[in-house]
């Protein structure tokens, strides 16, 4: 009983909210989709292994429309590799894929996984343009139909520890070079795809191939692959600047009382934004279509997507959702140009190009 | 006893393929399948030049590719380097632990081996975090305190270092493995061949010169050949280690290879292949000279024996050596990986209120944790059982003189050694989906299980295959003539006569499969997810004092089963 | 004649290229002990485990009671465990995970006999090879004679067409050796036993056994009485191999119903009976055997069949008689005399060889 009232509760919410005359329909067809979506019985998602999925979206999800979640959760990579071979056999198990932008863009698309989105979307609150920060659900794809981008935020720099770099002395991207810093940096290894290498992509097309020479090569940066490693280097101060640490990673160390502090902008090199942590697609011949449908829009809705912006930290694409626990240099700031690291293009080919200049100056093939 | 009626032979007669050559054909049919189609497929595949899912266009470049890569060559010399310069003591340590524990009077000896089997189970990840926490050159314990010491004003110890990842390997893999399986070896080696070394004058040292190690030169040679190839393969601690030092190892190339977008498994197949060439020239040598069965059997049909060496004095200096090893070795990071679990922050003793219970709150307050527990202990109960069942077979007619296909047997047994782990899933993975049992195996716990029992084949046959050979026939023969069928002998004699080292593999395979990661990781499901994923999803996710309380867990429940299973194998084997 | 108990026709088999068992015919008739002797690795317990079923023959056909158990050009072979047959191995075998009682009832629990007949047969055969009182004792706490009464007992619990006794006393030492020997012939009496008997020790093969087969490079040298093969070794090895043996080579000057054969300085007429079937043609080299206890050192004037001028090369003093190792034509061996002559080292004598013991044979 309570259950359903939450239901009444919220589909009376969202008839009051916007244009009401298009709600009539589109209600009707959302409880059709969320009774065909009860008698499936369960969706399957699959993405990167994820406390907030786990904690708080799949219980609340679950909660609101009694459909459990399935989560798949791995690398990007190998759910890839696991669906092409299973699709190769005639399995299909997926419904849902919250990806990566390589991943989504080259394999999922490219390789033609996934359904249009966009004329599943259905609920009021998430069609709405004027919910959105652009005026209508930002579609990624050259069709504008597949994969949707709920998440735009301004991407770190780099981290550095109060304790021993003082910000003033990091003032333009050109102070990394200082010779007190060398051995001093920390940073993903550059030599294998990864955030290290995108990183080092994106200074080699924002900054030059000189930079990238100095900075990889002649400040000898301490190199690693465990996420965990470059934190923990960067609290004890170690490897006070870390170009690789994650907001989610560091958030407790900064909740712990380590001076950390985000930089997300430095003289000579353009601000960046990002659809960190992943981008939104539904699979074709999907399992269970309508319970996919239900959750993509869910999680597009206020209160989906809402839940993961707080979780993992990250600034949404829509505009009713509250800001005010992210910092203030994670919001992109209207007006200003920002070099996007998740436009179509650049994923497609930029990226790959730059991240092949720089290897051939790091001496990888 | 009265003359009774002369029995005579039952007229039924039975033809050429009797029920032994049939499970000979059988066990090759089933071995083709499991292991060698998985490997047909990824070689097949790493010719295979199209993207991911695109239609199929075949060429050579993956493997020039993968061998003209200039890192290639570097990397297979360090790998082989850090494999050899580890297992040379550790095998010389090993062995002599192993005789130490079975063949003498030291006290404690079983208390060193069950704790040479929870080392081996301790998941190798956290360990090295500890290490690091022990010798980090800035904030290392030991170099913090070493520096109270006079004269000492640089870092003692680096583990970011060529001898760092020896060091910590010494730790985390060292001795343990390898004393598990040579100590039961040692054990039934029939005593009187050293007591009649030492009645014709050797010394305790000559004997084992002598007469011991060369007794068991097959099984120490295998032990070997299984850690060597292990050392090439090992990973976890290359990676944390060794980036930062700029060493580059073969696996972590491997690893490079699979995790790049798109994947390359035809680059990372065609660099595993190398594995497979150096155990081609490895079981090479072992057949060239080791391959007379009958030359290295030594009959116990006289009973187990009792008698051990007497170290006189030299016993408590003896377990004294042992215990310190442990300590240093394994006690000590283990502290460390105890107390982390506590830690809000893996490490951090200097931040406000650093212990805590919440990691293991959240822990068992993980809904998943509880399903992915029961996942856990079918799939290693029926790994155990059924990788005791069938390898107990496949071992029995490796040393069958009758078998006619033995070196495909063997060969065939040792793929899953040499592939690394997450090819050899990627390969079962396809094996599962091509057949129409794909229901039941796919994403289920069996088909895990099933996985698992495949990888474990080259360790458990080795463990068989020597316990079968010092046995010796006559046991098995005498049952025969005796008019026992050999399903019956099987049951009644071989069996029970290999129980401790059923009980032993059985336990060890348990164990794996409770922290095998590489194997499950593209067949479970959501259902079928088992603990050891659940800790790499934590590890991935950086929570890693929530997956060091998890890898604790899990060496617990190893922990207990082991004192069961030692307790149930002992009574099988009947003796007290 | 009746039914043979073991039959082998033509029997053979090859490890790689050593012929272990090389076209091997013979059978054994109930109730007798037949047994193959020979040195190690001369195919004696191939032919045994042959038998048993323990090893398949490539060529041939091995019959039990008148049954083919093994024709592989008929692609026929019956496992071990379908021949019925008891076997003794050289280590007994004992299982060590299993009491006395257990190891001996195994055969029978094969059977699926009762509890009751089980129980009453084992303790008898735990009396009949004198252990009763033994059967809750684990095999382990065993003697190694204790152990061996255990694996007879299993081999004879079930009452086996054919017992195969492997080198069963090897492993014991010499005084219950001799006791064991004695033992096992009264069995072997007592329940009608058949049994093929291996070892290499010729003491014990002639003492036991009804027949002996000398096996030597996977052939039957001969097969006989035990009188038969130390008499009338039918080749040199069977002579050896069972006692001295002194080999002279000369050539047949007359053949006929005496010979007359040159033998190195002298010409010789040589009686030798026997073997009417073999003829020898004048000029034929041949070689002569013969027993050192055959030859007789001849006195004085003494006058015998068969006379060789032999040199004396040393003497040895034993007590009850003489040792003389004697030359004759190059060749120099022992033989015996009773003490009333003395012969010193130098002197000229003349052997004389009994005829009915001396063997001739082709060089």
């Amino acid at each position: 009983m309570k259950r359903i009232g939450s239901v009444l509760f919220l589909i009376l919410g969202l008839w009051y909210v916007p244009a009401v005359a298009q709600t009539q329909g589109s209600d009707k067809e959302w409880q059709e989709a969320l009774a065909a979506a009860k008698k499936e019985g369960k969706v399957v998602v699959a993405g990167s292994p994820d406390p907030v999925m786990r904690n708080a979206v799949i219980p609340k999800f679950t909660e609101r429309y009694g459909i459990p979640i399935e989560f798949i959760a791995g690398r990007s990579s190998q759910i890839v590799s696991r669906v092409q071979t299973e699709r190769s056999s005639g399995i299909y198990n997926v419904d849902v894929f919250l990806a990566g932008p390589d991943t989504t863009a080259n394999e999922l698309y490219g390789d033609k996984l996934i359904d249009p989105l966009k004329p599943l979307l259905i609920l009021p609150d998430v069609v709405d343009g004027s919910n959105w920060k652009d005026g209508k659900v930002w579609f990624l794809d050259p069709e504008e139909r597949f994969v949707v981008r709920p998440f735009s935020s301004v991407a770190s720099l780099l981290f550095i520890n109060t304790e021993h770099v003082k910000p003033e002395e990091l003032r333009s991207i050109k102070d990394l070079l200082n010779p007190k810093w060398r051995g001093k940096i920390s940073t993903e290894d550059p030599t294998t795809t990864g955030a290290g290498a995108n990183m080092a992509a994106r200074l080699y097309n924002q900054v030059g191939e000189e930079f990238v020479k100095n900075l990889y090569i002649d400040q000898k940066p301490v190199r690693t692959r465990d996420r965990r490693q470059m934190s923990d280097w960067l609290a004890r101060g170690t490897q006070p600047i870390c170009l690789n640490c994650r907001e989610d990673d560091v958030r407790p160390l900064i909740k712990d009382g380590f001076r950390i502090l985000e930089i997300f902008e430095l003289d000579g090199v353009p601000g960046t934004i990002n659809g960190s942590p992943w981008l939104l697609s539904v699979a074709n011949r999907a399992p269970h279509p309508k319970a996919a449908q239900v959750f993509a829009n869910w999680i597009l809705s206020k209160e989906g997507l809402g839940i993961y912006a707080r979780g993992y930290g990250s600034a949404t694409a829509r505009i009713d959702i509250d800001e005010s626990y992210l910092k203030s240099g994670n919001i992109p700031k209207r007006g200003v140009k920002y070099f996007d690291d998740t436009a179509w293009q650049w994923i497609v080919t930029g990226r790959r190009e730059y991240r092949e200049k720089a290897w051939k100056v790091l001496k990888v093939k | 006893m009265k003359p009774t009626a002369v029995a005579v032979p039952s007229s039924k007669f039975t033809f050429r393929l009797r029920p032994i050559r049939l499970a000979e054909f059988l066990a090759l049919a089933l071995l083709i399948v499991a292991m060698g189609l998985p490997l047909f497929f990824l070689l097949v595949g790493s010719f295979n030049l199209a993207p991911p899912g695109k239609a199929a266009v075949y060429g050579v470049n993956n493997w020039v590719n993968a061998f003209t890569d200039p890192g290639t060559l570097g990397a297979l010399w360090m790998s082989f380097l850090l494999s050899v310069v580890r297992l040379i003591p550790a095998m010389i340590l090993s062995v002599l632990v192993a005789w130490l524990i079975a063949r003498t009077d030291m006290p404690g000896g079983r208390t060193v081996e069950s704790f040479c089997w929870i080392a081996y189970f301790v998941p190798d990840f956290p360990l090295t975090l500890a290490w690091i926490l022990l010798l980090d050159p800035s904030f290392g314990f030991l170099n913090t305190a070493a520096k109270g010491l006079p004269f000492i004003d640089v870092p003692l110890f680096n583990p970011y270092s060529f001898w760092g990842i020896v060091w910590v390997h010494t730790s985390t893999s060292g001795i343990w493995f390898k004393v598990m399986l040579l100590v039961p070896v040692f054990r039934r080696l029939g005593a009187s061949l050293e007591e009649a070394a030492r009645v014709a004058g050797a010394n305790t040292a000559t004997m084992l010169r002598r007469i011991t190690l060369p007794v068991l030169a097959p099984m120490i040679l295998a032990v070997s050949v299984l850690s060597f190839i292990r050392g090439l393969q090992s990973f976890n601690t290359e990676l944390l280690l060794g980036t930062p030092a700029g060493i580059y190892v073969y696996s972590t190339r491997i690893y490079d290879y699979l995790q790049r977008e798109p994947r390359a498994y035809g680059e990372a197949t065609a660099l595993g292949s190398v594995f497979l060439l150096v155990l081609g020239i490895l079981l090479f040598f072992y057949w060239k000279y080791l391959s007379g069965d009958k030359k290295f059997t030594v009959v116990t049909g006289q009973g187990y024996s009792t008698l051990r060496v007497k170290l006189g004095k030299w016993r408590y200096a003896a377990l004294g050596g042992c215990l310190l090893y442990i300590a240093v070795m394994m006690i000590l990071p283990l502290l460390f990986l105890v107390i982390g679990s506590f830690m809000r922050r893996y490490g951090f003793f200097g931040i406000a209120a650093p212990f805590t219970l919440a990691h293991w709150q959240n822990l068992f307050s993980d809904p998943i944790f509880f399903v992915a527990l029961k996942n856990s202990l079918i799939i290693a109960s029926v790994t155990a059982l059924g990788g005791i069942l069938l390898y107990s077979v496949i071992a029995y007619l490796l040393v069958s003189r009758r078998t006619v296909t033995k070196p495909w047997l063997e060969s065939l047994c040792w793929i899953p050694h040499v592939l690394p782990g997450i090819l050899l899933s990627l390969g079962v993975l396809w094996l599962f989906l091509s057949t129409p049992l794909r229901t039941l195996l796919y994403g289920t716990v069996w088909g895990i299980a099933l996985a698992l029992i495949l990888a474990d084949s080259p360790v458990t046959t080795q463990a068989f295959k020597a316990g079968l050979l010092q046995l010796g026939a006559d046991l098995e023969e005498a049952a025969r003539v005796s008019g026992a069928s050999w399903a019956y002998t099987y049951r009644r004699i071989l069996l029970p006569l290999l129980a401790p080292i059923a009980a032993a593999v059985g336990l060890m395979n348990f164990g794996s499969a409770l922290t095998s990661i590489s194997t499950p990781v593209l067949l479970y499901s959501h259902q079928s997810r088992p603990l050891a994923i659940l800790l790499l999803e934590y590890s991935f996710t950086g929570e890693l004092e929530r997956a060091a309380a998890l890898g604790l867990l899990i060496t617990v429940i190893i922990g207990a089963m082991m004192i069961a299973g030692r307790k149930l194998g002992l009574r099988l084997a009947g003796s007290s | 004649m009746s039914q043979a108990v073991l039959e082998f026709r033509e029997v053979s088999k090859r490890f790689n290229s050593l012929n272990a068992v090389d076209r091997v015919s013979f059978s054994i008739q109930a109730g007798e002990i037949f047994t193959l002797l020979g040195p190690s690795g001369c195919g004696k317990t191939t032919t045994l485990r042959l038998i048993a079923g323990l090893e398949e023959p490539d060529d041939g056909e091995i019959l039990i009671n008148g049954k083919p158990v093994a024709a592989p050009r008929r692609g026929l072979v019956l496992a071990p465990d379908k021949r019925q047959l008891g076997m003794v191995f050289q280590s007994y075998a004992i299982w060590p995970h299993l009491t006395v009682f257990e190891n001996i009832a195994f055969p029978l629990r094969v059977r699926r006999e009762t509890d009751g007949v089980i129980r009453r047969r084992v303790h008898e055969a735990l009396d009949s090879v004198g252990l009763a009182g033994f059967s809750e004792r684990g095999a382990t706490q065993l003697s190694g004679g204790q152990q061996q009464r255990v694996a007879l007992a299993r081999a004879l619990v079930y009452a086996p067409a054919l017992l195969l006794l492997d080198e069963p006393l090897s492993n014991l030492d010499a005084k219950l050796r001799e006791q064991m020997r004695l033992e096992i012939r009264a069995l072997q009496k007592k329940l009608s036993l058949t049994i093929l008997y291996v070892t290499h020790d010729q003491a014990e093969a002639m003492t036991l056994s009804d027949r002996i087969a000398v096996v030597n490079g996977g052939r039957f040298e001969q097969v006989g009485t035990p009188a038969e093969v130390y008499e009338k070794p039918a080749t040199f090895f069977v002579g050896e191999f069972l006692g001295r043996m002194v080999s002279l080579d000369g050539t047949i000057i007359k053949s006929g119903a005496d010979l007359w054969i040159h033998v190195a300085v002298a010409d010789v007429r040589l009686v030798v009976r026997g073997d009417p079937a073999k003829t020898f043609q004048a000029g034929e080299r041949v070689r002569l055997i013969c027993r050192p206890e055959d030859i007789e050192i001849l006195s004085a004037g003494e006058i015998q069949q068969n006379q060789l001028p032999a040199q004396i090369e040393q003497v040895a003093y034993l007590g009850d008689r003489f040792e003389y190792q004697v030359r004759v034509a190059g060749v120099s061996f022992i033989v015996a005399a009773a003490k009333k002559h003395r012969y010193d080292a130098g002197t000229a004598v003349r052997l004389s060889i009994d005829p009915g013991r001396l063997n001739i044979r082709s060089a």
